[in-house]
């Protein structure tokens, strides 16, 4: 479940601090799935899971940086760029994929930098849930009280957050905004590209098409009804996990032979969407949210 | 008094904005441990003065000496570091954020890392020497504004301002809180700070200020002492250049007499949530036209948004043609003849994106003759157009000329005709010739008594002397929210109306 | 190049200032260039991709045409292929041009044509002319039923309609799996599908000429659409909120329901493309359908700048590249999805060159 959950939260996260500084980025299932995809390629090509996720990682800055110039330079309207950037990155990853495997899947490196603590991990049931995890959904959860904390306390999360609330005080009060989104920016597409990757290399270990499926649209939807907090947001993404988790068990396993798998599998969605309709319905978005930043002399 | 005595000195400062002249070779000086009112209408240049004090704007010429060393400022950072710092009319603080976060925000950036700990006993101690508490802890939207006041001003100061810049500080305040605002500034300059205060309201600058510096239209008029001060009349007529009474005014027509609208104990709030109409009473008559004169600011935007349907009433009651409209919507009261003429041509009553032809039709699409059942009928729209357009001799328009092509002049005068050239008892006119040119302000000042005497009731609301006499038959002011007097034109005086349009009381 | 451009201006604004048609020239020529600009972009930097994927552009580009224009298989399938686009295109319009965005097209199709398929074989074997209206109705109503949750949570709550129809998108995919596996199961057959409609409520091809009837209907909405932006007011108040919600507040227009039904009308008019491709051409549903023409139309109402009639010329061009793409496959063995690329990158450089058209009007303004 915690595995799960972890391609969300990283992602999550990451478009937390992006929003909090009043940019929408639909983008972010986009970033997801042509990171999934190049660190598929890394990690084929090298053999190793790391240097996969590493160039994630890379791709989701780069990406990131590109968007970001739309955005934030040129000013475009932010859910059109999203979205058309969501959509060729489906485009392209299939396009690449066919042209470089045909039908033939290749195998992944075996999954480096799995953290085992034996005699924890004997414990029935959590034990592995706990204990026997890869290195990244340790440190994810470790990003939580450490985003939360610099969000919240430090200098730095002041003024991310002084962007998404009033851009014009914090340009006055000589933050530079366009600096200051460009690097929340990034910090989402790093996080998002990790994101992509984890779930290619270490959860379902392959690649397909859309591969993610509307996670980065899970992660929108749990920022939002997460207020922008990420403690809440690693409920949210645990919440979503567990869905996803369950459904997955149902479909291994065969439980619950009554219910079909199909059905099952739109428990993640639905929890997302109910989560949106309870919490979100007061939620105070910050003022300048989705809102180029333009100067406008008095 | 040597160069090198003054805190300040501004020589001959000139700056232009596209199609106006904002300072016109001015020449202003501070002092230390003084407050210096800088006295004016709107529009007559006192903003855009101390912005370029305070680093906003640059000059287009003249000079800026701080302690006597010539200075070059390109950024209110610049400005700050200088020691010159202002408090904004519209507050630069996150409601969200306490306090010191919100003071770090500004430290931060002049080069000041400090901890939010050390920051929050630099306030309370800062606050204590100037005679007030607050707790540096608190989230700045549980604050009264008075308060928040005092925080912008603790701002500015641990940012190392000698000279402190108010603009309009006491238009959000209550009466008590200005007395403490007050303490606080006496505070200051006994301290050897220097402060400027902006503002328009004469019984203050009179209460409070050392030096007085009067503009108008972007000249300086002149500077006094408080000391050397005999009559206010002085002041208001170099804030007003009130002379004796103007040549005839245009024709003003006669009174009909069944009241159209009728105004009880209206209350509005403003978007910050404060009272904006402080209990509103009036009346007005077919064929009359009211001047509601004021400055900007004192509420009479939400008086009109009120009257007019768009903004929520607080208590009060409206009355038109003898039935109660309180709590209509704006829809349902334009159908019923009240139009209102808005002061925003820009974002609000036209779209620029769109035709002239459909702006017209923005509030008018459902009427009869412009339609057929479901269908907008733009042949006959497109006639109104060219006929609207030829009456009103809207320069280079056609029909489907795109507004935002059309000069601020036309767009004008497209926004006004469009209100004005329907069927509506009740106008309600928000500075309808603000940013027009001379011969498009007389226009459009003859079209709304043109429509007074064929029985419709106005209400203009207007910042401008010479507009409120020349056009009303009753005058009435507004100040801080309230109605201060209401005047019959022929027998009131350009004093006694700009009088009551700061706040003063006659000497 | 900034000087190159207001010589051209200056110069096409004097030859034609006579003519006194300067503003409409030059205020439709100027947007018209975003158009182009991503057009032409967007396929140039589909050229790049294909270079270094080791393709030459223009090999692949001619071969895309000619395969769609100049095959018999490629004509007759433009018919098929455009209906569905130029509806989406149309549904979205339809929203985008009131500020509100529906991602969800690709959910309400296939809810739109899971009802129309149980219309058709559900009601036994009716008349054509009986059948063929309540299909199309059921799909409208698919379309409507999978819209409103999302357009009621944008109107009263405000939350964003982005995120909520793209998540129905999933549950419309789960959902179709589920229904052709089981409840709806076609016994007959080995392979899940859903039973097929009645041949009666099959939309059939024009006698002679290689048009469908879908894409009739996709012609119709499209001139209704343009009508109804153009002239109606229940339009002209779609394009208010659309444009300036400051002004509309002003104008005191009934800003939600106008939202909510913005939306509704969309999620109905993708739900009927829905509708239209299960009578038309699939008869039937299988359980792994996916229609991406629900994103393929995005870019292209932008590119067609939201005008109703402009979207059949596009539609037109983007089913071309579509089959020409799918034959392309074949013959070179470039993967199809490079199409979609193109789209996307379409968009995406549309997008930037209005933007900086923008930035350079406000420039200009400031001048």
């Amino acid at each position: 479940m915690l595995r799960v959950a972890t391609p969300i939260l990283l992602a999550a996260l990451g478009e937390c601090y992006v929003e909090n500084a009043g940019i929408l980025n639909l983008g972010i299932e986009g970033i997801m799935l042509f990171s999934a995809f190049t660190s598929f390629l890394g990690a084929i090509a090298v053999n190793s899971s790391i240097i996969g996720l590493l160039v994630g990682l890379g791709t989701g800055l780069l990406l990131s940086l590109i968007l970001a110039v739309l955005y934030v330079t040129l000013k475009s309207d932010q859910i059109v760029v999203g979205i058309a950037f969501s959509l060729s990155a489906i485009g392209f990853t299939s396009l690449y994929f066919r042209l470089l495997f045909g039908t033939t899947l290749p195998k992944l490196p075996v999954k480096e930098w799995i953290v085992n603590i034996p005699e924890l991990a004997t414990i029935p049931i959590i034990g592995r849930a706990f204990f026997n995890q890869p290195f990244l959904v340790y440190v994810s959860i470790a990003l939580v009280p450490l985003f939360y904390y610099i969000l919240y306390r430090t200098r730095f999360g002041l003024k991310v957050r002084a962007l998404g609330e009033n851009p014009m005080v914090a340009d006055t009060a000589g933050v530079n905004v366009f600096l200051y989104r460009y690097i929340v920016m990034l910090i989402g597409g790093l996080l998002a590209g990790l994101g992509g990757a984890y779930l290619t290399l270490y959860q379902v270990s392959l690649f397909q098409d859309n591969l993610i499926q509307g996670r980065g649209y899970v992660a929108i939807a749990i920022v939002m009804f997460a207020r922008w907090n990420p403690l809440k947001i690693l409920g949210g993404a645990l919440l979503y996990g567990s869905a996803e988790a369950f459904a997955g068990a149902v479909q291994a396993l065969g439980y619950l032979r009554t219910v079909p798998a199909e059905i099952v599998l739109m428990f993640p969605y639905i929890i997302t969407i109910l989560g949106l309709v309870v919490l979100a319905r007061r939620a105070r978005f910050p003022p300048a949210f989705a809102r180029p930043y333009r100067r406008e002399m008095k | 008094m040597s160069e090198k005595e003054y805190t300040v000195r501004m020589v001959g400062i000139t700056k232009s904005f596209p199609g106006v002249v904002a300072n016109k070779n001015i020449d202003f000086d501070l002092e230390k441990s003084e407050i210096h009112g800088l006295l004016g209408e709107n529009g007559a240049g006192k903003t855009t003065l101390m912005n370029i004090l305070s680093g906003f704007y640059q000059p287009d010429e003249g000079e800026i000496y701080v302690e006597g060393k010539r200075v070059k400022m390109r950024s209110p950072k610049d400005a700050l570091k200088l020691g010159i710092g202002m408090v904004y009319q519209h507050f630069t603080l996150v409601p969200e954020f306490k306090v010191v976060e919100n003071v770090l925000l500004g430290l931060d950036v002049v080069g000041k890392k400090l901890s939010l700990n050390v920051i929050a006993s630099l306030i309370e101690e800062q606050a204590k020497q100037l005679g007030f508490t607050v707790n540096p802890w608190s989230k700045v939207a549980d604050l009264s504004l008075g308060e928040q006041q005092r925080v912008e001003i603790l701002k500015v100061l641990l940012r190392g301002a000698k000279v402190i810049i108010l603009d309009e500080p006491t238009s959000v305040l209550a009466p008590v809180e200005i007395t403490g605002l007050f303490n606080v500034l006496k505070q200051l300059a006994s301290q050897g700070k220097s402060v400027v205060f902006i503002t328009h309201k004469l019984h203050e600058v009179m209460e409070i200020c050392d030096r007085i510096t009067v503009l108008r239209a972007g000249r300086k008029i002149g500077t006094l002492r408080r000391s050397e001060i005999t009559s206010t009349l002085e002041i208001v007529r170099m804030m007003f250049g009130v002379e004796a009474e103007p040549a005839v005014a245009a024709e003003v027509p006669k009174i009909l007499g069944r009241e159209v609208l009728k105004v009880e104990n209206l209350i509005v709030q403003s978007d910050r949530g404060v009272d904006a109409v402080k209990g509103v009473s009036f009346s007005i008559r077919e064929g009359e036209i009211l001047g509601l004169a004021g400055i900007d600011g004192n509420g009479q935007k939400e008086l009109a948004e009120a009257i007019s349907g768009i903004r929520k009433i607080k208590s009060g009651r409206i009355y038109y043609k003898g039935e109660d409209i309180t709590g209509l919507s704006s829809a349902e009261l334009h159908n019923r003849g009240i139009t209102y003429i808005t002061d925003d041509r820009v974002s609000e009553g036209l779209i620029q994106d769109f035709k002239l032809v459909e702006n017209i039709l923005l509030k008018d699409f459902r009427r009869k003759d412009v339609r057929r059942g479901l269908f907008i009928d733009w042949k006959k729209a497109s006639k109104k157009a060219e006929e609207l357009i030829k009456e009103y001799e809207l320069a280079a328009a056609k029909p489907n000329s795109l507004v935002q092509t059309l000069s601020g002049g036309t767009q004008q005068k497209l926004l006004v005709s469009r209100e004005i050239s329907g069927e509506a008892s009740l106008i309600i006119a928000n500075q309808p010739t603000h940013g027009v040119d001379a011969k498009t302000t007389v226009y459009i000042r003859k079209k709304l008594i043109e429509k007074a005497s064929k029985g419709s009731a106005v209400l203009l609301i207007s910042n401008d002397l010479d507009e409120i006499f020349s056009c009303s038959n009753t005058i009435a002011v507004i100040y801080e929210g309230k109605i201060l007097g209401i005047l019959d034109r022929q027998s009131a005086t350009r004093e006694d109306v700009a009088y009551l349009m700061i706040g003063a009381k006659k000497v | 190049m900034k000087n190159k451009k207001d010589l051209v201006e200056l110069g096409i604004e004097k030859l034609v200032g006579k003519f006194g048609l300067t503003n409409l020239l030059v205020s439709s020529i100027k947007p018209a260039l975003s158009t182009i600009i991503g057009i032409v972009g967007g396929m140039a930097a589909g050229s790049i991709v294909l270079l270094f994927t080791g393709f030459d552009p223009v090999y692949v580009y001619y071969t895309i045409f000619a395969q769609a224009w100049g095959t018999s298989f490629g004509i007759s399938k433009m018919s098929i292929t455009m209906m569905p686009l130029l509806i989406i295109g149309v549904g979205l319009l339809f929203c985008f041009k009131a500020g509100t965005w529906n991602i969800g097209a690709q959910g309400q199709m296939i809810l739109g044509a899971l009802f129309a398929n149980i219309a058709g074989y559900g009601l036994g074997p009716l008349p054509a002319p009986i059948l063929i209206p309540i299909v199309l109705i059921a799909s409208v109503v698919g379309g409507i039923l999978w819209i409103l949750p999302a357009a009621v949570m944008k109107a009263k709550w405000g939350i964003n309609e982005v995120v909520t129809t793209m998540l129905f998108n999933f549950l419309a995919i789960f959902l179709l799996m589920y229904l052709v596996k089981s409840p709806l199961r076609y016994p007959q057959e080995y392979h899940p599908i859903t039973q097929p409609i009645y041949h009666s409520a099959q939309l059939p091809m024009l006698p002679g000429i290689p048009i469908h009837t879908g894409l009739l209907i996709g012609l119709v909405l499209s001139i209704f659409t343009y009508i109804f932006f153009a002239k109606t007011t229940l339009g002209f108040q779609f394009r208010i909120i659309g444009s300036n919600i400051k002004a509309a507040r002003y104008c005191g227009l009934h800003i939600p329901y106008l939202i909510f039904y913005s939306l509704t009308i969309s999620g109905a008019i993708c739900g009927l493309a829905g509708g239209v491709q299960l009578s038309g051409t699939m008869r039937f549903l299988d359980p792994d359908w996916v229609p991406w023409y629900g994103f393929q139309a995005v870019p292209l109402v932008f590119l067609a700048r939201l005008n109703a009639l402009a979207l059949i010329p596009f539609s037109f061009f983007f089913a071309s590249l579509l089959i020409g793409g799918d034959l392309m496959h074949r013959v070179v063995g470039l993967p199809v999805f490079f199409v979609d690329v193109i789209f996307g990158l379409m968009l995406i450089l549309f997008a930037a060159a209005e933007s900086i058209r923008y930035l350079r009007l406000k420039k200009r303004k400031e001048r």
